[in-house]
């Protein structure tokens, strides 16, 4: 019996349930983004751990 | 909008003597120049507040990025399905317009600049991600289920690719798409680092 390697790096879902993401950066060790609709700015780390770093009072720019 | 240390909003800066129209995308390079675009182009914010237009004429200004030496940005032009460069000078004025890669089918949105010079772009009609050299060679692509908004490297090292996917059924119904929370994050481990900016 032989084991199949697969050489292709694996995708991985760190987060679900968000409106729509946009602008993603790295910053002092986190991902931040914003959530276009649900008016937040995300921090989150590698390890899927996040918070909303800012509430917005703006909607979506379309 | 600049958030300070203590958490609160303030405004950084009023664009609207150049667009009363909202702006898309921002880069912040390594001299502290923004450039933003949107419907006119791009416009530029110096660290002194100052701020003006120094390119115009895009089909969809979107992702934008810088390369680590500050003397080429990037930018994505949805609609004309390429990536256009320019050089920077360093007052942070734009010259030398130029297709930097030509992406067939290829519909960019955001991106971002690897270690080897290649760009990774992130694509929304086509649901995936792909890594282009200069001249539009493919040198990989990252298949998603859903439209695929920006990425970035970051992580540890920036070798990781951050996605923003979400469904996405035209402009139109973007309000109603964003209500039943589609939206993901994923990531998947890169060739090469991130360098640049962002």
């Amino acid at each position: 019996m032989t084991t199949k390697q697969t050489l292709a790096p694996e995708m991985r879902t760190l987060m679900t349930g968000l409106a729509m993401g946009e602008s993603p950066r790295w910053h002092e060790d986190r991902l931040w983004f914003s959530d276009w609709g649900a008016q937040k700015i995300i921090a989150v780390d590698i390890d899927g751990r996040s918070e909303v770093a800012v509430r917005v009072p703006f909607a979506l720019p379309f | 909008m600049r958030r300070e240390h203590d958490g609160s909003l303030v405004t950084h800066a009023d664009l609207r003597s150049l667009s009363p129209y909202g702006w898309n995308e921002i880069v912040v390079d390594g001299r502290g120049n923004a450039y933003i675009n949107g419907g006119p182009g791009i416009a530029m914010l110096a660290p002194d507040g100052s701020v003006r237009q120094v390119a115009d004429s895009f089909a969809f200004p979107n992702g934008m990025a810088i390369t680590p030496d500050n003397s080429t940005l990037i930018i994505a032009e949805s609609h004309a399905k390429k990536l256009t460069a320019f050089d920077v000078a360093v007052d942070g004025t734009l010259s030398n317009r130029r297709v930097w890669a030509d992406l067939g089918s290829g519909v960019p949105d955001g991106i971002c600049i690897d270690a080897d010079g290649a760009v990774w772009y992130a694509d929304v009609p086509n649901k995936r991600c792909v890594r282009v050299r200069e001249g539009g060679d493919v040198l990989q692509t990252v298949n998603a289920d859903r439209g695929c908004f920006a990425c970035m490297l970051s992580g540890p090292h920036r070798r990781t690719l951050f996605i923003v996917a979400t469904e996405w059924r035209g402009m139109e119904k973007a309000a109603e798409v964003a209500l039943e929370r589609t939206g993901q994050l994923l990531t998947i481990a890169a060739p090469a680092s991130g360098v640049g900016w962002p």
